[in-house]
């Protein structure tokens, strides 16, 4: 009997393992797919791409999310492909745990006042693991000869002031208009929207309203949905009762790792 | 004493134990970090400020398949190896030790890319290091405290004056 009890362990924690795994991935992303039918969110909203394109993409992102950075590099591919039919809307959503989102959100909503939201939007992404390191928390040791200092919120202002004068925006009006109430509106307009409708992470994307899994975002499978789309095969809809029901306070609605992050405070900004 | 006594322990089976346990954390530590993967959930730092940075970066996975997956594969090996050498199958304990190495030699080069490439650290891969590093250390302890298996002259019954 001892000779076997080894493997009866082995093949006791493997079973535990896998189920456990099974659960947690059902758990994590086995949520059905949500609709986005929810608050409108701010208007009017980015639109890139045919006004009167077959498909819309909505998606919900972090400007200092990596993932967000390649799901960006993957929209201009996918939208270039089909400038005819795609249509793609952005919904801003920093995440808390970006301590710089808020201000790449404001940044973009800034440039979004003058015109400029989209150049701005890929000038974020496209630079994001230049000025999307976090500062170093106060309990990290911060003197270790490699490494590399991170930006602050200040810093982190400057350079967005600097993607502003190479786009062209007037910068005076870009710095005040960051802060300004209309813009903080905007984006809290946005999470409102996104709470409304279950968005817990980043990125989120639905298309035609219909919410796309995180596994289909990869550049291929996410033609394979637009494809699909055109054809007329449409994911289908989620039962109902699954999505949250609206609330006043969009936090309320998230979990507590994926909060929202509190509009930019005045008394962080650098003036 | 004489030949049909049994023959003393080679090792502390405790170790193989320990190891066995140390494994099982980071099996589950890997799967959570495969299944964040998996699902593009936003996984938040406690104690270091880059989780999305390292597990968002293109060394988080190969080709398709997360890195956690891999170590996921690695910790229940080592976690199988372990509880067969805690049985006393002797054979268990060199292979838990390569397969240790393998995922030390891993370790050691994913530390590199946090401190060096990404800039960037994240609790859940440095707990894996720490396990990681434990259960090679344990498995250095089995082998440097383990006893010699006695030969036939040492086992033969002393002659009587």
């Amino acid at each position: 009997m001892r000779r076997y009890l080894p493997f009866a362990i082995v093949g006791a924690v493997l079973l535990i393992t896998a189920g456990g795994a099974l659960l947690l991935y059902r758990s994590k992303s086995g949520a059905p797919l949500k609709i986005a039918t929810g608050k409108p969110g701010s208007e009017p909203a980015h639109i890139r791409g045919a006004a009167n394109a077959r498909i819309t993409l909505e998606e919900f992102a972090d400007f200092q999310c990596p993932p967000c950075g390649f799901m960006a590099a993957t929209l201009l591919k996918v939208e270039h492909d089909y400038a005819d039919s795609l249509r793609v809307v952005f919904r801003e959503f920093p995440l808390a745990m970006h301590p710089h989102a808020m201000n790449a959100a404001c940044a973009a909503e800034a440039a979004g006042l003058q015109g400029r939201f989209w150049e701005m939007h890929d000038m974020l992404f496209q630079n994001s693991m230049s000025w999307g390191r976090p500062a170093p928390r106060q309990s990290e040791p911060n003197a270790t000869p490699h490494y590399v200092p991170e930006e602050t919120a200040a810093s982190v202002r400057v350079i967005f002031e600097g993607y502003a004068a190479k786009l062209g925006l007037d910068v005076e009006r870009f710095r005040k208009d960051r802060d300004s109430e209309q813009v903080k509106e905007r984006i809290k307009l946005d999470q409102e929207r996104a709470a409304s409708i279950g968005v817990d992470r980043t990125p989120f994307v639905f298309i035609d309203g219909v919410q796309i899994p995180f596994a289909q975002l990869g550049e291929k499978e996410l033609r394979g949905v637009i494809d699909a789309a055109l054809s007329g095969q449409t994911p289908a809809p989620p039962p109902p009762s699954p999505t949250p029901a609206p609330s006043q306070n969009p936090a309320s609605a998230l979990p507590p790792n994926s909060a929202p992050a509190a509009p930019a405070s005045p008394a962080s900004s650098p003036k | 004493m004489n030949n049909s006594e049994p023959v003393p322990e080679l090792s502390h089976p405790w170790l193989d134990g320990l190891a066995a346990l140390l494994s099982l954390g980071g099996l589950a530590d890997s799967i959570y970090l495969t299944v964040t993967h998996l699902t593009g959930e936003n996984v938040t730092c406690v104690a270091s400020s880059g989780c999305s940075e390292v597990l968002r970066s293109a060394y988080a996975s190969v080709g398709k398949i997360p890195l956690g997956a891999f170590g996921a594969l690695g910790y229940f090996v080592a976690f199988s190896l372990a509880t067969l050498a805690a049985f006393g199958y002797p054979r268990a304990r060199t292979f838990l030790a390569v397969v240790v190495a393998g995922m030390l030699a891993t370790t050691l080069w994913l530390l590199y890319v946090q401190a060096f490439v990404l800039h960037a650290f994240c609790d859940f891969c440095l707990l894996s290091a720490g396990l990681t590093f434990s259960l090679a250390a344990l498995v250095a302890a089995g082998y440097l405290t383990r006893r010699k298996h006695p030969t036939a002259v040492e086992r033969a019954p002393l002659p009587e004056s």
